[in-house]
């Protein structure tokens, strides 16, 4: 499944660095679009289809909503088939979460009640968004800031059951694991030890922000600074249990510049060679 | 009716082949280049990806008396709402 | 249940009612409150930076303050409709006009209605401009009930307000000073070139001629105007003119 996959490190595209990529191909593995700026008929789009001849490409959603209790929106569904049938990506990836409901989109990956009701109806909105799309999915972790009362179903469960009932992948987002347990007491190691390594198909780290709140820290997400130690250590650990994947460094608030980006990935190439990987027995 | 008809062609004919090109194209205000696109990709923390570790600081009691450049514009009041 | 906690959350992040989450969330040593408003903060104020990237001149024209209080009350009565960015704050113009604060500030509207027509236009991809050699016609009865279909990009503003000399002495390096609102309205056309949105300000006959070609297309009903010709010149030369087809006669 993984087999062909360049199992190597790739940057976020952004668009400040779109002039730059077009003229000259960047040595990352790969580059990853979010199909949201590319749904339009601006020139970024003309761009990306000719930084698309010189790269690998993959495309990760985030406006789906996969969550939506009312059920998918259809006509974004549609636009990220066009997308992703224009731009031919080797990943397209969405997010365990939702942000729609009742027509209005709130621009967040909110986060979901890990229960029975809510994993049939995201396995049913995987179902449904596969068939249109002719394509897997893979399903990202989010970063969580809360827990529900009437979580029963333990997250790497949750992803462990959709991957059987939909046949989806797993994109495994390691800063988001981080930022996770820390902020609802979780344990990342035994998380990466129970989800299924054969559908995990890509890694994301990326920087977050330490906030304090009541006199605690929260991790926020932000995706605003360089990967930190801990979560590079937790890249390790997830390539010796689950194997070598692409890895993509996520970089959009206060976006360096190109080479600072360029840096992050080698440095991410560099975990993944040190790796033995695939320690893990099925 | 028959002389807007001739008029109209005759417009035509004269827009199609008046060397207007060059005269047109000056006097055009350039706006956006490419590096303003992608509100989703959190190119200024829009991006529902990724968190915002700032804080919304707005208070419930807000001032509401605009304070920008409009203070330069000649021949507005800034106090009669009318 | 799931439908209802996403209501629920609906109206917490946009501040619509006040409604307790506080059973659903477990505390987890941090109030069930503080965790919330990490979602919050998140969708005020990434929405609210999308529309300081749309509507920049907007913004500078009445501070980072006052903006941030216009959009935080827009985004709770217009919360966007897609997940595309790009196409949210179509309704922030009317809203400004209705926006009492703002009412002292009357060409405001128009020069966020100008700011959303570069956004849209930016966002439109290019036809294939129609070669000038193919309008010149010999039938002029053909030519009189012909329709001309124009660039998807091409918008109108007509404003009783300068609101092309404001736009232009807010861009970056100046200093938004020199405009006298006594200078008059103007009529302008907003369109992508190339990888740009650009616009200009043209004489009333000519965008006269393009509300009417906007309308129904048909040629002679936009064209019964002096100074039409040059108006279809000017859209000739700009490539605006992507296709003309023969009304079939009624």
């Amino acid at each position: 499944m993984a087999g062909d996959l360049p199992s190597r490190a790739g940057i976020g595209l952004r668009t400040a660095h779109l002039r730059q990529i077009a003229a000259a191909p960047p040595s990352a593995g790969f580059l990853e679009i979010h199909a949201e700026n590319y749904m339009g008929d601006s020139p970024a789009v003309a761009l990306l289809e000719r930084i698309r001849r010189d790269n690998e490409l993959s495309v990760h959603g985030v406006g789906l909503s996969l969550g939506s209790a009312e059920g998918l929106d259809q006509r974004h569904l549609r636009r990220l088939k066009a997308v992703a049938d224009r731009f031919q990506p080797f990943l397209l990836s969405e997010h365990l979460s939702w942000s729609i409901v009742g027509g209005t989109y709130l621009n967040d990956l909110l986060p979901l009640p890990y229960t029975e009701e809510a994993l049939a109806l995201v396995a049913r909105n995987i179902t449904q968004a596969q068939e249109t799309l002719g394509r897997r999915l893979l399903i990202e972790n989010p970063s969580r800031y809360l827990r529900f009362a009437a979580s029963v179903i333990p997250e790497e469960e949750f992803l462990t059951e959709l991957v059987r009932r939909t046949g989806c992948g797993l994109l495994c987002d390691l800063n988001n694991l981080f930022v996770s347990c820390h902020n609802t007491a979780g344990d990342p190691l035994r998380w990466l030890d129970d989800i299924p390594a054969e559908a995990v198909d890509e890694f994301h780290v990326a920087g977050h922000a330490v906030n304090e709140a009541d006199g605690r820290t929260m991790l926020i997400d932000d995706h605003g600074s360089h990967v930190h130690a801990a979560v590079w250590r937790l890249l390790a650990e997830a390539v010796a249990r689950i194997g070598r994947r692409p890895v993509l460094v996520e970089w959009d608030t206060d976006v360096p510049e190109l080479a600072v980006l360029l840096a992050e990935a080698a440095q991410a190439d560099a975990v993944l060679a040190r790796s033995q990987g695939h320690r893990h027995v099925a | 009716m028959k002389t807007t008809t001739l008029m109209i062609a005759a417009a035509v004919a004269a827009a199609a082949t008046s060397p207007l090109t060059a005269q047109a194209q000056n006097n055009t205000e350039k706006c956006y280049g490419v590096v303003k696109a992608g509100k989703n990709d959190c190119q200024t923390a829009t991006s529902s990806c990724s968190g915002t570790s700032k804080k919304d600081a707005q208070k419930d009691a807000w001032i509401a008396v605009p304070k920008g450049t409009c203070e330069k514009i000649v021949g507005a009041s800034l106090t009669a709402g009318k | 249940m799931l439908l209802e906690l996403q209501q629920d959350f609906r109206r917490h992040l946009l501040r619509e009612q006040a409604v307790s989450l506080s059973n659903a969330v477990l505390a987890d040593g941090l109030s069930a409150q503080a965790r919330l408003q990490v979602y919050r903060n998140h969708v005020t104020l990434s929405l609210r930076e999308a529309l300081r990237t749309t509507f920049p001149v907007t913004q500078r024209l009445v501070g980072e303050e006052f903006f941030a209080g216009m959009a935080r009350q827009f985004i709770a009565a217009h919360p966007p409709l897609s997940p595309c960015l790009s196409e949210f704050g179509g309704a922030f113009p009317d809203f400004i006009a209705a926006f009492p604060p703002a009412a002292m500030l009357p060409y405001l509207p128009d020069v966020a209605r100008l700011e959303w027509a570069l956004n849209e236009a930016w966002h439109s991809g290019i036809e294939p401009a129609l070669e000038a050699a193919s309008l010149a016609v010999t039938d002029p009865e053909a030519a009189a009930a012909s329709t001309l279909e124009l660039q998807p990009s091409l918008r109108l503003l007509t404003s009783a307000w300068p609101v092309e000399m404001i736009w232009r002495a807010n861009q970056s390096g100046q200093d938004g000073s020199g405009i006298d609102l006594a200078a008059g309205g103007c009529d302008l056309l907003i369109w992508r070139e190339g990888d740009d949105a650009v616009f200009r300000s043209v004489a009333p006959e000519a965008a006269a001629m393009v509300r009417g070609l906007q309308a129904d297309g048909v040629l002679h009903s936009a064209f019964a105007l002096a100074g039409a010709a040059e108006a279809l010149g000017l859209l000739l030369a700009n490539g605006l003119i992507v296709g003309r087809r023969a009304v079939a006669p009624a």
